[in-house]
């Protein structure tokens, strides 16, 4: 396993290295000088050129982008045009609250989604079955800054239960976790039951029948376990999107987290976040694609024992 | 001496596209202790459905089993409460099926499925009912069965996975094996292998065995009577060396002659022409006259019934061999 | 009988006097105000930061200050005068007065302040202000001195603004280019000190009781950042901040009109405008830009009351009257140009469009409903015959156009014959006219951002930027006006903006001026 594993982390090293460079040249062409817009449109000529040696934005596209590799192996990550603070610690500062939100989403979601999706394809063309298809269909379509408001509006500003900004108690996380979740639930419920449906009509389901095992079992035991394969694959990966940073619901919630600081990275034009920023999200996804394919062969005998 | 099980007027349908359909009319047979009676007839004769309707594991919907009784133990089978046909299933009676790796579960080990009988029906330890597992392991013929009771399926061969099954299938010593189409899916040689440890076991433990199966030649080995059907009902029940000698039904006659031999020699394989009829079509008169070589406009007209004594039946006007 | 009576009732007067003072002493304060903001101060060096007047002037202080009335008033200096000759300042300082971090502030603090701002070399945002000056000195531990290369009309002005901020000369020295970026690095002598800054999230400062003006009333202020608008006006509805800018109009007007939700808005006159400026040196329609009938017809086919009551109306905000701000030193009243379509046409006609004209105008969303703007104007100039196509351009975009092009280039990229702009001041004129107004010499847009150039303005910004007398000033600042506003039009001005403000309803001393600064040391907010 840790060869397979190794295999796959030198696999993905040039797409790493294309990205970066494909990121590096996209940002700079987008119209819009940071130094410009970090100073100020009256900035006087001189104080921009020497803001910008400084940045080490001077030179040639190729130049600049070897200057930011080599700085790279150094563990440099860049300054941030606009905070002036070093990009890895910028990074690293908005990593916990991402990691919660991407946790606690994941968590919630995963919930409600495996319930729901058991639930519906135990009630298979029911009313049971129908209403859940319906309500997952409204949480996939609802765009989560609709949903946060909506929240918002409901249990802080009519009821006064919870806060809406931040991540500073635990009560502060509920909102915001709920929002992600929600979005999410939607698309596992959907996941679960389609996985149900194709497990419950599998032959070793009908063997299990012919033993005499309880039909409680048979779905909780025998059904879901196979069917939970593919929807852990989908939890990992929504995980693995989570942990890219959840842009809208940080905005809405005020959560200084790594969607955000991407974003705002691009519309200041700050270069060395974009990069720096785009590169973690871009590793932290492989890693967690990577420890999918890991579990899914720990959880299915097919492939761990092959 | 009572049958052991005794199928009567069983009917069973399914709700298609096109409407109701009947996949078993109004089938009756019995099934003694000790005894391997094997059920043979073309895809969609309703065999398989049979036995599924044996153990109510028609699934429901889109299947019914519409009338019928049968009889196992003094109680009626179809009428049982769920709670007790559970009881039943794997444990008085057991059913073997045709895709062996499909039929096991892939994500438990193949001794977790051996011992889940045990431990539901007779209440077993884990402890106990593992080792219980290796000794069912080993009578089926499995080599190393220590080691295979901590393997997935998938790390078995189709052979292996077929005498595992059988042993999942025997751990409560059954009354009754239902075994559907158990060597279809082997190879030939492997296939001799099974019927021989089937023959073994019902030897041993004095098993009555419902086998169903397409292939003459396993019945052959194994049966000691025999039940054909053609679209949905039997044609024709005899002691199987009886069947095999002189085949009272035009059907049973082309089934035998569709066997290849070994010793002649076929330019082109005999098959019966024609093709079983839809099975929801509403028939007048005898099922099988359209691909019968000897039917007459009688046989179109007239549905002939199921006639004959205990040890001999025939549904068909004219019936051959017949003295 | 009587007697006792009227006893009685001085009696029950009396308690209740009494009760009701006990009752107001009774009140009790919370230690914390939290402060909700749009978006972050980019940098708390004073010779960095672009952002906004709501922070700096509470950490450092400079030599002379802006009260709540918008008035110069003593800060570090206590004094100060110009000498005959014009360019020498002297300021006399403030005893007593320390650091947040204990060190005793004198003049060698401001000498080392105003070099650091005066060394271009340094690259320093705001040194662009400060390249009047020829020399500063420390004549003695309370004096400084500060010479001007020529006699230069906004001294004061520039002596009030957040860049002059004094700074420790010591961290100057040790801190670098990391001054004010953490709070470690930074160190002024205002009421306030910060004490930790989470980037993306929060800002925390902490009363200075040191400070010379004597100790804040409130021991701890927070700035939470919420960058979304409607999560804002939630959280001082739900009472998570106690105070928000940047609201919505739609919110303020509900929060104003809402009683009982806790919710107050104060409005004020802020230091800006918004206006559509003109790319003077547009080659479009043979060159109809470069003709002021054309200018002024443009002006005079806007109705300015209409955009300000259909979009501004919730914050209070009316038409400018001037390119300049009411706090601004130099303003002058110029009036509103009311519509009048006639006159539009027949100045059109003069200059040869009497058969209409096709415009471009620009716009973009960073100013305040600057888009539903220029909807309304494209529609106000069909009136008088004027076709013109809108485009709406994103931030980077704006910058960008105004990043020193020559006309031609600019004509070639862009070509917009209108962009909307903002303008107004920051307590001197000089500095909000002369860079924007004055003729460029290098022929660039990078400070006159419509190729503007009229000989007259040019000299009466010259002189009253040479001119320390504040009267003479004044005047000349009008004249420059009439020119800019009615005869060679650079713009046309649009609406004077307000600072809104949300506030909980237990804020007590919220003082808020022009330039958006609140003094914090008074601030404070009752428990419930």
């Amino acid at each position: 396993m840790l060869k397979y594993a190794l295999k796959r982390i030198l696999q993905t090293i040039p797409m790493l290295i294309v990205l970066s460079m494909v990121v590096f040249g996209m940002v700079r062409l987008i119209p819009g000088d940071p130094v410009k817009i970090m100073m100020g449109i009256d900035v006087a000529s001189d104080s921009y050129e020497i803001e910008k040696e400084r940045l080490g934005l001077n030179g040639t596209i190729v130049e600049q982008y070897v200057r930011w590799v080599e700085r790279l192996f150094d563990g440099d990550m860049g300054t941030s045009i606009f905070t002036k603070k070093p990009v890895l610690q910028e990074i690293g500062n908005r990593f916990k609250p991402t990691l919660i939100l991407a946790v606690g989403g994941t968590v919630l979601s995963s919930i409600i989604g495996i319930m729901f999706g058991l639930l519906a394809a135990i009630r298979h063309n029911r009313f049971t079955d129908h209403f859940l298809m319906v309500t997952s269909l409204i949480f996939v379509s609802t765009p989560s800054f609709f949903s946060a408001l909506i929240l918002i509006l409901i249990f802080s500003l009519q009821l006064r239960w919870l806060p809406s900004i931040g991540l500073g108690s635990w009560k502060a996380a509920i909102l915001p976790i709920v929002t992600l979740g929600l979005t999410a639930v939607g698309s596992l419920t959907r996941t679960t039951r389609s996985s149900m449906l194709d497990v419950v009509h599998q032959d070793y389901i009908r063997t299990a029948r012919a033993r005499g095992v309880p039909e409680r079992t048979i779905v909780f035991r025998d059904a879901f376990r196979n069917a939970l394969i593919p929807v852990l694959t989908s939890i990992g990966l929504r995980f693995g999107s989570l942990l890219a940073g959840a842009t809208l619901v940080e905005t809405v919630f005020s959560i200084s987290g790594l969607g955000r600081f991407l974003v705002d990275g691009v519309g200041n034009r700050d270069y060395p976040v974009v990069q720096g920023t785009v590169l973690v999200m871009a590793i932290s996804f492989v890693l967690v694609n990577l420890i999918v394919d890991l579990l899914y062969s720990a959880v299915d005998p097919r492939i761990k024992y092959s | 001496m009572k049958p052991i099980l005794k199928v009567e007027n069983l009917t069973t349908s399914f709700q298609g596209e096109e409407g109701r359909v009947t996949a078993v009319r109004n089938l009756s047979f019995e099934l003694h202790k000790g005894e391997t009676l094997a059920v043979v007839g073309e895809s969609g004769c309703g065999k398989s459905v049979t036995a599924l309707s044996i153990l109510n594991l028609i699934p429901n919907p889109p299947g019914k089993i519409d009338n019928g009784c049968i009889w196992f133990e003094d109680r009626d089978l179809t009428r049982l409460r769920k709670r007790d046909m559970r009881k039943v299933r794997g444990n008085q009676i057991a059913m073997i099926f045709q895709e062996p790796m499909t039929s096991l579960n892939p994500v438990f080990t193949v001794g977790r499925q051996v011992m889940d009988s045990l431990i539901i029906h007779q209440n077993m330890t884990k402890k106990k009912a593992h080792a219980a597992a290796v000794s069912l392991l080993t009578s089926v013929g499995i080599p190393e069965p220590e080691l295979t009771v901590d393997r997935y399926p998938h790390q078995l061969s189709g052979g292996m996975r077929q005498r595992a099954m059988i042993a999942m299938a025997l751990a409560c010593r059954p009354d009754i094996l239902i075994a559907d189409e158990p060597t279809t899916a082997l190879d030939v040689t492997i296939q001799a292998q099974i019927l021989n440890l089937l023959r073994n076991l019902h030897d041993e433990m004095n098993m009555s065995i419902l086998l169903i199966t397409h292939d003459m030649g396993v019945v052959a080995q194994l049966a000691d009577h025999v039940l054909v059907m053609y679209a949905g009902e039997a044609v024709e029940y005899r002691k199987s060396k009886e069947l095999f000698k002189s085949p009272h039904h035009p059907y049973t006659e082309g089934l035998l002659k569709s066997i290849p031999s070994l010793t002649e020699d076929h330019l082109v394989l005999y098959n019966i022409p024609g093709s079983v009829p839809p099975i929801h079509a509403e028939i007048e008169g005898c099922r099988f006259a359209d691909r019968c070589s000897y039917a007459q406009p009688y046989c179109r007209e007239h549905k002939p019934e199921l006639e004959g004594d205990r040890e001999s039946k025939v549904r068909c006007h004219f019936a051959l061999n017949v003295t | 009988m009587k007697k006792a009576i009227s006893m009685l009732i001085c009696l029950l007067l009396f308690l209740s006097v009494v009760t009701i003072q006990v009752q107001a002493e009774d009140a009790t304060y919370r230690d914390t105000i939290v402060f909700g903001q749009s978006s972050e101060q980019n940098s708390f060096d004073p010779a960095v930061n672009s952002s906004n007047n709501v922070v700096l002037p509470n950490v450092y202080t400079s030599l002379i200050a802006i009260d709540e009335n918008n008035q110069l008033i003593p800060g570090l200096a206590t004094e100060w005068s110009v000498a005959e000759d014009q360019v020498t300042w002297t300021f006399k300082l403030r005893e007593g007065v320390k650091f947040h971090s204990g060190k005793a502030f004198d003049a060698d603090d401001c000498v080392a302040t105003f070099t650091r701002l005066m060394d271009t070399s340094l690259g320093l945002r705001q040194s662009s202000n400060y390249v009047w000056i020829e020399e500063v000195y420390a004549e003695d531990p309370l004096t400084f001195v500060l010479v001007s290369k020529e006699p230069y009309g906004a001294v004061e002005g520039t002596m009030s603004h957040k860049s002059a901020g004094i700074v420790n000369a010591e961290l100057v020295e040790s801190a670098g280019t990391e001054l004010g970026t953490t709070p470690e690095t930074i160190d002024g002598t205002g009421p306030y000190k910060v004490v930790e800054i989470n980037p993306g999230d929060n800002v925390k400062f902490e009363a200075f009781d040191d400070y010379y003006g004597g100790a804040p009333l409130t021991k701890y202020i927070e700035f939470l950042l919420i960058p979304d608008q409607a999560a804002r006006a939630i959280a001082i509805e739900t009472g998570q901040i106690d105070i928000v800018t940047g609201l919505a109009p739609d919110d303020v007007e509900r929060m104003n009109t809402d009683d009982g939700d806790g919710v107050e808005i104060v409005m004020n006159e802020s230091n800006g405008i918004h206006l559509f400026q003109f790319n003077v040196a547009s080659t479009n329609a043979d060159s109809a830009m470069s003709k002021p009938e054309v200018r002024q017809a443009i002006s005079y086919a806007i109705n300015r009351d209409e955009i300000c009551e259909a979009l501004y109306s919730p914050l209070g905000e009316l038409p400018a009257r001037s390119l300049l701000s009411p706090s601004v030193i130099g303003y002058v009243d110029m009036g509103v140009i009311e519509q009048d379509y006639d006159k539009a046409k027949e100045l059109l006609a003069q200059a040869g469009y009497a058969d209409g004209l096709d415009i471009s105008i620009m716009t973009t969303a960073i100013y305040n409903k600057g888009v539903e703007m220029a909807e309304i104007i494209v529609e106000q100039l069909k009136g008088a015959g004027i076709n013109a196509t809108l485009e709406v351009v994103e931030r980077a975009v704006f910058i960008e156009s105004l990043e020193g092009l020559t006309p031609e280039e600019y004509n070639e990229k862009y070509g917009w014959d209108m962009f909307i702009m903002g303008a107004g001041g920051d307590i001197d004129a000089h500095q909000s006219t002369y860079r924007v107004f004055h003729t460029a010499d290098t022929g660039t847009n990078e400070n006159n951002y419509g190729f503007y150039s009229n000989a007259d303005v040019d000299k009466l910004l010259e002189d009253a930027a040479a001119n320390v007398d504040p009267e003479s000033r004044v005047e000349m600042y009008k004249e420059a006006m009439q020119i800019l506003i009615y005869d060679d039009p650079i713009g046309v001005t649009m609406n004077q903006r307000n600072n809104v403000y949300g506030l909980s309803e237990n804020v007590e001393n919220f003082l808020l001026n022009a330039g958006n600064t609140i003094d914090w040391k008074v601030l404070q907010i009752r428990e419930d």
